[in-house]
């Protein structure tokens, strides 16, 4: 998206109390957890009461609606400043009142420029009430530049007790407003986290297995991120168990077990790490047939690794007659399944039920 | 309004012990029973503790490689990076090493050195983290966040609030301009020690005022304990950042692991301005914080801490020291630290 670009750039604070320390504290400048900031429920200028004034709830994302709200808000706020209500504020006061107006006037601009322009709109706690170091309680509003103005500070407050809870109940009904508009944002960012540690889970956990060695030679090797993991997968002096046997003749066709060192291999992942396939070039160690070496096929499924293990096949050569020739024999076929990566799998596993493995804990 | 969301981010080996969080919360709770305001309004009726985890990811790895006949040990050769010196010096080192090695400092050496280990931690946390804010951001009123860390959770928070400023899929919703943290509150700052990319004083993770992308939150604050030995090596000490930025040092001694996060906020000079950020600033009186202050000075003393001595472990220049220098420092501090605790 594009980002909207503020041609104002000012921050305003307006202070709406100073040395608040001396006397008890309206209810207005007290940010009560239990509620308080809102207004009575039925008060038009509680958010729940906006939202109730359009008819059907901003539920259903409609950016129109958001602008109406806004200018309900801005309309509500320019009706009050003109009745008696505020008829004890001071001068000074209405003034100060008036520039909140203009604050609210001017995002209210913004935001539907920001609509009609298909522009990002930046709503980063535009209007907050909070309370600054110095405890005076402030609703602040930005434009875009790292200036604060703050229109008054000191003893007298600047605006009566019913300005101060109407500039705050709808400095906080905007703020929810902007907060809600942004909806749609946060469920994408939740939806794109979820999906990276899926993707996570099917390289690191489901993926072919890596020791130590291996995990940090791959977390150099090749780009990592939170979002992304790699989709390749160097495999270096890997061990596994497994069985072998000779194509020399059916007479011969005995499994062996033998110790498998993937020397170096290389791993491709694809369609976000759901599966893989690489090769490896494999030492192998057998009691009856000694040293023996060849190529390794790796394949697997992470997503389904707690169902289908990750199946290595190798097609590799002995010196049965020792005579310093390994290709003068009938290769041996072998095959091994990823035990390091199957004995951890959170789950319960039909590999632990066939083969009757305890079950594991999680440490 | 809906209550302030604060993100406690453990230390290194804390998760071990299952209770942390409650630890955390109860020592916070303790420390805001010491004033007035918070009997009718208690610390709970303010803050959502959000509990973030990641040690169990670093337990379950050792946990699945410990249990296969190649271990940790040896392999390590020709990796660079300090691996293969940290793995053989703790292959040597005495039994009390080993143990200390891989319940605590085990975690700070995955998150520094093992880049796959560390996406692997940042995508989950980042998980439980969107998912809160998420939660928290859909109720009504003004939704307030901060975060709350402590030695290697310095690190990891450090990480996780930049990736989440600024990574494609979640700077659209929790970018600068969109979410700014309130406080973040970093105990024994870690965060420079074991920084990766980018460097902690180069990140957004920066106090700045509203629509500054350069900054990702309102307060932060970075406190340390001039004997807590894990803060001498590379010490947190920003030049030029705004006075936003709120570094608290503390010095008095009320147990012999000043580095455990419960030492930290017992000090009112910690968890004054830490209960105010998190409640509002009326809930401690400034008589209060003096005369708690006080009392608290009167208690607390310099013990005879042989924590000095760490010092001579130190090469004279800490901002250059190396990973396996660190790793056996911090070995030696821990040590240290536990033998007055028994």
């Amino acid at each position: 998206m594009i980002r909207m670009t503020a041609p104002s750039t000012m921050l305003i604070v307006f202070v709406l109390g100073g040395a608040l320390r001396a006397q008890p504290l309206p209810d207005v400048y007290i940010k009560d957890p239990e509620g308080g900031l809102h207004g009575e429920p039925g008060d038009p200028r509680h958010l729940e009461s906006l939202v109730k004034s359009l008819g059907p709830t901003l539920d259903k994302f409609d950016p129109e609606k958001f602008a109406k709200a806004f200018r309900l808000i801005r309309d509500g706020f320019l009706d009050d400043l003109s009745q008696t209500r505020w008829s004890t504020a001071t001068e000074e006061q209405n003034r100060h009142a008036l520039d909140f107006h203009r604050a609210i006037e001017s995002v209210v601009k913004d935001f539907e420029a920001a609509l009609k322009s298909g522009a990002d709109f930046t709503y980063s706690n535009r209007f907050q009430a909070s309370a600054d170091a110095d405890r005076r309680i402030s609703v602040m509003y930005f434009q875009g530049r790292p200036e604060e103005l703050a229109l008054s500070v000191g003893p007298t407050r600047n605006f009566d007790e019913e300005q101060a809870k109407d500039i705050r109940y709808r400095a906080e009904a905007l703020d929810s407003l902007l907060n809600e508009f942004k909806k749609p944002d946060r469920v994408k960012a939740l939806r794109a986290v979820e999906a990276a540690v899926e993707r996570w889970d099917r390289y690191f956990n489901g993926g072919y297995s890596m020791y130590p060695w291996e995990t940090v030679t791959n977390g150099h090797l090749w780009q990592v991120s939170w979002e992304h993991p790699p989709q390749q997968q160097l495999v270096l002096f890997h061990p596994e168990i497994g069985v072998q046997i000779s194509t020399r003749s059916n007479q011969d066709a005995s499994f062996d077990e033998v110790v498998m060192i993937h020397g170096l291999g290389y791993i491709k992942y694809w369609d976000e790490n759901r599966y893989f396939a690489g090769l490896s070039l494999t030492a192998i160690a057998s009691d009856d047939n000694g040293f023996g070496f060849g190529p390794t096929l790796h394949l697997g499924f992470p997503s389904l690794s707690d169902r289908i293990p990750h199946v290595s096949i190798g097609v590799n050569w002995h010196d049965i007659d020792d005579n310093n020739d390994y290709f003068d024999d009938s290769p041996f076929v072998s095959i091994s399944i990823d035990f390091l990566n199957l004995l951890n799998q959170d789950e319960s596993k039909l590999f632990n039920k066939v083969f009757g493995l305890p079950e594991r804990k999680a440490p | 309004m809906p209550k302030h969301q604060v993100f406690l981010f453990h230390g290194m080996g804390d998760a071990v012990r299952g209770t942390w969080d409650g630890e955390w919360v109860s020592a916070l709770t303790a420390a805001s029973e010491k004033y007035a305001e918070f009997a009718s309004r208690p610390l709970s009726k303010w803050v959502d503790f959000v509990p973030i985890t990641y040690d169990d990811l670093i337990g379950a790895w050792l946990k699945k490689w410990s249990d296969n006949s190649a271990t940790l040990d040896g392999r390590l050769s020709s990796l660079g990076s300090g691996v293969e010196a940290i793995f053989t010096y703790i292959r040597t080192a005495s039994k009390e090493d080993r143990d200390l090695f891989w319940s605590h400092v085990v975690d700070v050496v995955l998150w520094w050195l093992f880049p796959i280990e560390r996406a692997d931690v940042q995508s989950r946390v980042l998980k439980q983290v969107v998912s809160a804010l998420d939660r928290g951001k859909a109720k009504p009123g003004a939704h307030q966040a901060s975060v709350i860390a402590h030695s290697l959770g310095t690190a990891v928070a450090h990480n996780t609030l930049h990736e989440l400023a600024t990574s494609e899929s979640t700077r659209g919703a929790y970018g600068p301009g969109h979410h700014r943290w309130d406080n973040l509150f970093l105990l024994a700052n870690v965060s420079r020690v074991v920084q990766t990319s980018p460097k902690a004083y180069e990140s957004v993770v920066r106090p700045g005022p509203q629509g500054d992308e350069s900054s990702c939150c309102r307060l932060y604050y970075s406190a340390r304990h001039v004997l807590d030995p894990i803060t001498w090596v590379k010490t947190f000490s920003p030049v030029g950042w705004p006075p936003a930025y709120r570094p608290i040092t503390i010095q008095q001694v009320s147990q012999w692991n000043v580095h455990a996060f419960e030492h930290y906020v017992r000090d009112p000079r910690v968890h004054v301005p830490m209960l105010r950020a998190l409640t509002d600033w009326w809930m401690i009186t400034e008589e209060e914080e003096r005369q708690e202050t006080d009392r608290f000075d009167s208690e607390a003393g310099l013990a005879g801490l042989a924590l000095s001595d760490l010092r001579d472990l130190l090469p004279d220049n800490p901002e250059t020291q190396g990973v396996l220098e660190t790793v056996q420092f911090f070995l030696q501090a821990l040590k240290t630290l536990r033998r007055g605790t028994t």
